[in-house]
């Protein structure tokens, strides 16, 4: 397992990245403005965000198959802005993978060494090693003369994956890595991506609409919506300190309610909450809450009064749908025990939260 | 109609062990009696016309079908069409390829309307496309008195029925492979772009095998027509028995001359072309159908 | 907004891959030098001619006769083209019969046969005493040398433009749609004629189109078995070469500017149908 990946444990290409205030604009399609990112050498980055958040533009702006209308690309101390994308030596792993049906899975590998020009060419003989050892590495010897018409959806995947290292590239990109696969092999191959990344240490960028799959894989995550950067930060960091209503709300299910500040502590009609609000705030605000932020409470306690109107069970635990007076409804989640039926009168007591403007 | 039909379906499928018919189809009668006719016409309209090329050709044996081929003139006209289109079909390949790539892998302002006017030729009369042609090289035309001065024959020869053949055969292989290549899409190639290939290298490597059945069925198309156009030749070669006499022109001077059995062996030449092109179509077709993009014919 | 305005001037929207200048430069200049340039020559020849010249020429009786000839009989041929085109399409899509494809690849026969070829065969086949010809003649119907025989072979040049336009649009027709229709309870003809002949019908006028504009300038299939009798069975292209043989340029160059005149409009119509359908029945 650990000898035919030896050669290919090479950091010594791997950079960092910098994206310096990169703006694009199309006609109508999804569109960038102003994005500046740092992407460390060695790391796993997932871009997430919506359709048409821009995510997959920055990835292609990176790889050189975009040119941005202003603002730079530095890989490591060079400025790769107008650096053509035959010149990058970045690995794109394409959506739908863009295998070369004509070519078995072999010289699918190998067009990019042998399409060196004639002085940097390795022998046929080394070119064949490599792909023998990338086929290893992806767990597909013996699969040299096959064509790509007859393979699995995460077969192509990973010949996708191993045509991108062959040019050893600077920096691996993604792009909807698993966007076209079943559930079931979805699941093995984020597995078994993490596990390629921490044996090659390649710096590694992908792009997904997942939240699931961004979290499960990414060192860190940066989250775009609307051609924007909302927020870049660790797993924990983006889950537990979200920094925008929209990584709150594009993060999981979220509630959100008009509160008060009065003399530094939050109200909800009238009742304090636990929750500090920044020092900066007074007057109105909005309060958001994730389901297992808020407590059942009997009617008539609480700070909001609602009605069951929906139980389903997730995994051990109950989803409970209250809507309130005014009519805005609101998910809670309970101990799959708690004793409930619809139509109850019920209170909802906030413990946690998130305020905002 | 449709319930009379309806309810008289039922025995008789019962009788075929199905006793029930999709909602999705029609009443076995009508399905049969629109066959019949569909096939009735084709046979009337496209079999007959094609048999009675070989029927009169053969009619006074394959002797006299020999005969038809052993005439210095209806050699030379075989080996003029052979000329004109050894030089017209490479031409329209290079340009449909130059075409295709610009129009299907960029985005550009009178895009439409440059895929319009390479169409225009099939919207145009061969005889006009001929007229055309004559009036930049004929005596009275365009350039007709400066090609006269310096001794350069166009019009009346074989330079003229070149361009003639070109301009009637211009889109075939641009029309075949826009749509093919547009459906194809540039992932690939931007695949081997970030491969660190050049420009040249994706086309050959990676372009040219995805549309390779696209672009012989085109050029197949391009050359059926360059070795059969009529009308265009026809005004722009002056008739030269021996010199400007495609096979088609051939054809009908033999046939205004009541030669009919040799005009019909001239003429079953051009019929087994066409055969052997439609053949070749629906081979394609049938193999590779995934690789020729769906399109309305020219 | 500036911004926004620099967008929409942008001639080419930037692309990494290469060949963009070479190939539509390539492009555009043997599109100039091989189509717009000699017709552009037409047009100009055309217009020294002026208008009264124009009109003078049109009216003239011979060239009017041939002008109606050409375009009256164009049109019923794509008529008929177009109603049988449905019906070949619809058999060769819809419904499975021992020779299918044998059947399906004959259809592009008229493309791929010469005209020439067509012509004396079509000649030979309605000829008095040619195997058609023959039985029609003993009904009294003569074929070949008559306008009849000007409109078979403008349905055997028109048959594949109006099989090809509508097949694939019957090959996609939404199987569920027809089940809905039955479901509310619609007879298979009620279906037919108001759930799937509609969407159909932008393809089809496309197709009569297509076949239309190529019957009017149809020469080699057509002059062999019309017998080219001048007010009676002599087409507009005919009448070019004719005048082209007499060195009447100016004629000449008249009939083919109302030709061209004709099949532009036809070409414009079927661009609006195909634009007025996506409107209406979104991507065709």
């Amino acid at each position: 397992m650990s000898s035919p990946a030896e050669p290919l444990t090479e950091k010594a290409g791997n950079v960092d990245i910098r994206i310096v205030d990169v703006a694009k604009e199309f006609g109508d399609e999804a569109a960038l403005y102003g994005v500046s990112l740092h992407i460390r050498a060695g790391e796993l980055l997932a871009l997430l965000g919506p359709s048409g958040s821009g995510k997959t533009t920055l990835l292609r702006i990176i790889a050189g198959l975009e040119v941005p209308d202003r603002g730079q690309v530095f890989f490591g101390e060079q400025d790769a802005t107008s650096l053509p994308v035959q010149q990058r030596r970045v690995g794109f792993v394409f959506q739908h993978y863009a295998l070369f049906r004509h070519l078995n899975v072999a010289d699918n590998i190998a067009y990019g060494l042998r399409a060196r020009p004639r002085g940097s060419r390795p022998a046929e003989k080394d070119i064949r090693r490599r792909v023998s050892d990338l086929l290893d590495l992806v767990q597909l010897s013996g699969y040299e003369r096959r064509f790509p018409g007859n393979l699995s959806g995460g077969q192509c995947q990973r010949v996708a994956l191993a045509r991108a290292l062959a040019v050893e590239p600077r920096v691996l990109l993604l792009d909807e890595p698993f966007g076209a696969l079943d559930a079931k092999v979805r699941k093995d191959l984020r597995g078994w991506i993490r596990q390629l990344h921490q044996r090659t240490g390649q710096t590694t960028i992908f792009v997904t609409h997942d939240q699931d799959e961004a979290l499960e894989l990414a060192d860190r995550v940066a989250i775009l919506n609307d051609g924007r950067l909302e927020q870049v930060g660790s797993v924990d960091d983006v889950q537990d300190r979200p920094e925008t209503p929209f990584v709150m709300a594009f993060l999981g299910d979220v509630s959100h309610f008009i509160a008060e500040v009065v003399d530094n502590q939050l109200l909800i009609q009238g009742r304090p909450v636990p929750v500090d609000p920044p020092a900066d705030l007074s007057g109105k605000v909005r309060l958001y809450c994730r389901p297992w932020d808020l407590r059942l409470a009997p009617a008539g306690e609480g700070h909001i009064a609602g009605v069951v109107t929906g139980i389903r069970r997730v995994g051990s635990l109950r989803r409970v749908e209250v809507t309130s007076p005014a009519d805005t409804k609101i998910e809670v989640e309970v101990p799959a025990a708690t004793d409930l039926r619809i139509g109850q009168d019920i209170g909802l007591e906030i413990v946690r939260g998130r305020v905002t403007e | 109609m449709s319930d009379v039909s309806v309810s008289r379906v039922g025995p008789s499928l019962r009788r075929s062990g199905s006793g029930w018919r999709s909602v999705t189809t029609e009443p076995r009668a009508v399905r049969w009696i629109a066959i019949a006719c569909a096939i009735a016409f084709l046979a009337v309209f496209l079999v007959l016309p094609l048999t009675v090329v070989f029927a009169e050709a053969f009619r006074r044996g394959v002797g006299a079908y020999w005969a038809a081929f052993q005439e210095p003139d209806a050699q030379a006209a075989i080996q003029l069409t052979l000329t004109v289109a050894a030089i017209a079909v490479p031409l329209n390949l290079i340009f449909g390829v130059a075409a295709a790539w610009a129009i299907a892998k960029f985005e550009f302002r009178g895009k439409s309307l440059l895929i319009t006017l390479i169409d225009l030729p099939f919207s145009i009369s061969p005889v006009v496309s001929g007229l055309v042609y004559l009036l930049l090289f004929g005596a009275q035309g365009l350039w007709g008195t400066w090609l006269m001065e310096h001794g350069i024959k166009i019009a009346f020869a074989l330079p003229g029925i070149v361009v003639a053949t070109i301009f009637v055969t211009f889109p075939f292989v641009a029309r075949e492979l826009i749509p093919l290549m547009q459906e194809q899409g540039t992932a690939d190639e931007e695949a081997a772009l970030t491969l660190g290939a050049s420009g040249f290298r994706i086309f050959r490597t990676v372009t040219l095998p995805n549309i390779k059945w696209g672009l012989l069925y085109g050029v197949l198309l391009c050359n059926a027509r360059a070795m059969g156009e009529f009308g265009a030749v026809s005004v722009i070669s002056g008739h030269i028995r021996g010199l400007t006499n495609t096979i088609p022109l051939h054809v009908e001077i033999l046939y205004n001359e009541y030669n009919f059995v040799a005009a019909f062996a001239v003429a079953s030449l051009l019929a087994g072309l066409a055969l052997v092109t439609l053949a070749a179509k629906t081979l394609l077709e049938w193999r590779y159908g995934h690789v020729l993009a769906s399109r309305t014919p020219h | 907004m500036s911004k926004a305005l620099a967008v929409k001037l942008r001639l080419k929207q930037p692309s990494v891959i290469p060949g963009f200048g070479l190939t539509l430069g390539y492009t555009l200049t043997y599109l100039s030098l091989i189509v717009l340039l000699p017709l552009a020559v037409l047009l100009i020849r055309a217009s020294e001619a002026g208008l009264s010249g124009i009109l003078a020429a049109a009216t003239e009786p011979r060239v009017a006769a041939a002008l109606w000839v050409s375009f009256g009989i164009s049109l019923l041929a794509a008529l008929v083209a177009s109603l049988f085109g449905l019906l070949v399409a619809w058999v060769l899509t819809r419904y499975d019969f021992p020779g299918r494809d044998l059947v399906g690849a004959m259809v592009d026969l008229p493309i791929a046969l010469p005209t020439a070829v067509a012509g004396i065969a079509l000649a030979a086949l309605y000829a008095p005493n040619g195997w058609i010809g023959g039985p029609l003649e003993r009904l009294g119907i003569t074929v070949t040398y008559t306008p009849l025989g000007i409109f078979v072979a403008l349905v055997f040049i028109g048959l594949p433009f109006t099989v090809r336009t509508v097949e694939p649009l019957i090959a996609e027709i939404d199987r569920d749609q027809e089940e809905v229709s039955a479901t509310l309870g619609a007879s298979r003809v009620k279906t037919l004629w108001s759930v799937m002949l509609p969407p159909l019908l932008p393809a089809m006028l496309t197709g009569f189109a297509l076949a239309f504009a190529r019957a009017v300038g149809e020469y080699g299939s057509v002059i062999f078995i019309a017998g080219n009798l001048p007010y009676v069975s002599e087409i507009a292209p005919l009448l070019i070469v004719i005048k082209l043989s007499e060195f009447d340029y100016t004629g000449a160059i008249v009939i083919a500017t109302i030709m061209l005149a004709i099949s532009f409009l036809a070409l414009l119509a079927i661009n609006l149908v195909q634009a007025w359908s996506r409107r209406r029945f979104g991507d065709v």
